[in-house]
């Protein structure tokens, strides 16, 4: 008498059926593993090409927004409120001081020096310490020989009246002041300009994305009394022009896993139409068209699952071989290589949910 | 098990003649049938539609048990077909196994009765070889070894000792006829001794079984 296959039995038919397959199942886990290593591990690159040309992008100041008013300034609480709002990741109020200044170490040498509201330790990335009185560049540290720390003694420069020079040694904070560009390098005197002031120039620093936004909508968010707020980018030439986020949008291999595992899907309904006869030999032998599904489901997840673990390895391997850090080609690669082999799954379960043609006809393979 | 076929009509394209025509057969519990016929008049075909690998056209088959009551026929036949069908790549006891998980046993059970059935034909040294290193003869006697394995009432035979030499013959029919399993057998044979050693012998011809003669 006859009785349904066991589940496990089923299982193990298809992981002997994969063991046996020899060349044809070493071929689908070589096409399964490159199918889908390959786009993910370019996609990765890609992705890791964009993100090291948008820190260049930021690091270069392409995310500041300048925003003047040559009659009426701004308003520097305006200015340090933008913090707060949306697409915003800083902002602070600067003021030319008119005057240089000069250091005691080196006499003769004048520096510009520029008021700055409080808000500029977090433009310029820089921990804020209320005990260090005055910000200076470091390339102008370099010049003069001074650290981050020391105690520097500004005089008046000859022919100035020395308003704006701090009567005492101040302590300084030496930082990258390169996202402010030449216009704004100088002597930083941070907390100088009070919330009531009005500055020449409000400095915003974006978030890459409202950068579009925040051109159109500065000049509302910086109310003058007279004049007209200009929007200018730190950055003006031209060096970096693409636009990162809808370039990794639009990057072209990030569907590639449908085409991969479309083919995957494809390939495996093509083996199982040259396998048609053995399958038609389970059907005869007691195996209804469930235990066929775990059977071929079994085999195909062993091998899928398998190439699928090198297509990761591989990819990621490939990926970092293009220069992509790790922790953005082993997510990416793992994605592509993930979704492929679902849509592929589904394929390959739909196609062997499907009735054979004729048993008669498979099992004499015509 | 009682094997019934009634009023069997085929043809494989609407303006193609029948294959078959009204064929009406009866197997009994424990008996052996043999088909004969000159090639292409539709052994293979009434086979296919007795075992249901081909869907019935017109007419019926039944597979009957002592009570009366009626099991599909297509989980109550085994076969041992012209063409070999058999999984080349994989071991020979593997292949026999496919017939004992019809019966719904496990891995271990299922490879206990492979080996006795792979020794009852003759193979019982070989079950660890792949079926690609054997001989056409002692493939065909996996295929039969692995349709005594299934346990089934109903046994259908095309050509089955087509590839096997006299001693190798004797052997497999001796098994493969055993009456004592109380097994239905339908064979369909060019081979007159096969024919020879079974209860009953038919001829298709033109798509109408005549019963042509009981041997002995």
């Amino acid at each position: 008498m006859s009785a349904p296959w066991r589940v496990a039995v089923a299982a193990g038919e298809g992981v002997r059926s994969a063991l046996a397959g020899r060349w044809l199942s070493a071929v689908l886990v070589l096409l399964v593993c490159w199918a889908t290593a390959l786009p993910g591990a370019v996609d990765a690159a890609t992705v890791a090409d964009l993100v090291a040309e948008e820190q260049r992008f930021l690091a270069a100041g392409g995310n500041v927004l300048v925003a003047s008013n040559r009659e009426g300034g701004v308003p520097a609480l305006a200015c340090d409120r933008l913090a707060e709002a949306d697409g915003v990741m800083a902002a602070a109020a600067l003021t030319h001081q008119g005057e240089p200044a000069t250091l005691s170490a080196a006499p003769g040498g004048d520096v510009t020096v520029f008021a700055a509201s409080a808000t500029i330790w977090r433009v310029l990335g820089v921990a804020d310490s209320p005990a260090r009185d005055a910000i200076l560049p470091q390339s102008i540290a370099d010049r003069l020989g001074v650290r981050d720390g020391d105690w520097l003694h500004f005089t008046r420069s000859p022919g100035t009246r020395g308003e704006w020079v701090p009567p005492r040694p101040v302590r300084v904070t030496v930082a990258d002041m390169s996202i402010l560009g030449d216009q704004y390098t100088g002597v930083l005197l941070p907390a100088v300009i009070g919330p009531e002031a009005v500055a020449d120039a409000c400095v915003v620093v974006a978030a890459p994305a409202q950068l579009p936004a925040l051109r159109d909508s500065l000049p509302a968010a910086l109310p003058a009394s007279t004049g007209q707020v200009v929007v200018q980018d730190r950055l003006f030439t031209g060096e970096f022009t693409a636009d990162y986020s809808l370039a990794y949008q639009e990057r072209s291999l990030q569907w590639a896993w449908v085409a991969t595992g479309a083919l995957l899907g494809l390939v495996w309904l093509l083996v199982r139409w040259v396998r048609r006869a053995d399958d038609a030999l389970y059907a005869t032998m007691g195996a209804d068209a469930g235990t066929r599904l775990v059977l071929r489901g079994t085999e195909w997840l062993l091998l899928a699952g398998l190439g699928g673990v090198w297509g990761v390895a591989v990819g990621t391997v490939v990926a970092l071989g293009l220069d992509a850090p790790f922790l953005t080609a082993l997510p990416y690669v793992a994605r592509q290589v993930g979704a492929a082999l679902l849509l592929a799954t589904g394929i390959v379960l739909l196609g062997q949910a499907r009735r054979p043609r004729s048993l008669l006809a498979d099992l004499k393979d015509r | 098990m009682r094997l019934t076929a009634r009023g069997l009509r085929h043809r494989y394209a609407p303006r193609l003649p029948d294959v078959l025509a009204d064929v009406d057969l009866t197997v009994g519990a424990g008996e052996v049938v043999a088909i004969v016929g000159p090639s292409g008049s539709g052994k293979t075909t009434l086979l296919a539609l007795l075992g249901g690998l081909v869907p019935v056209q017109a007419g019926e088959v039944r597979v009957t048990g002592p009570d009366g009551h009626a099991y599909p026929p297509a989980a109550q036949v085994a076969w041992v077909l012209q063409t070999v069908n058999v999984l080349a790549d994989r071991p020979v006891v593997d292949n026999v196994c496919l017939g004992a998980y019809s019966r719904g046993v496990g891995r271990e059970e299922a490879l206990r009765r492979a080996r006795q059935q792979l020794a009852a034909v003759g193979l019982g040294g070989r079950g660890d070889d792949p079926v690609r290193v054997l001989s056409g003869g002692e493939v065909q006697r996996v295929v039969i070894a692995r349709a005594l394995a299934s346990g089934r009432p109903v046994l259908l035979a095309d050509e089955p000792t087509g590839q096997l030499d006299a001693a190798t013959t004797d052997t497999v029919l001796s098994v493969l006829l055993d009456r004592d399993h109380g097994r239905s057998v339908v064979v369909v044979t060019h081979d007159l001794e096969v024919a020879g050693r079974c209860d009953r012998v038919l001829r298709l011809r033109d798509g109408v079984l005549d019963p042509d003669r009981v041997p002995g």
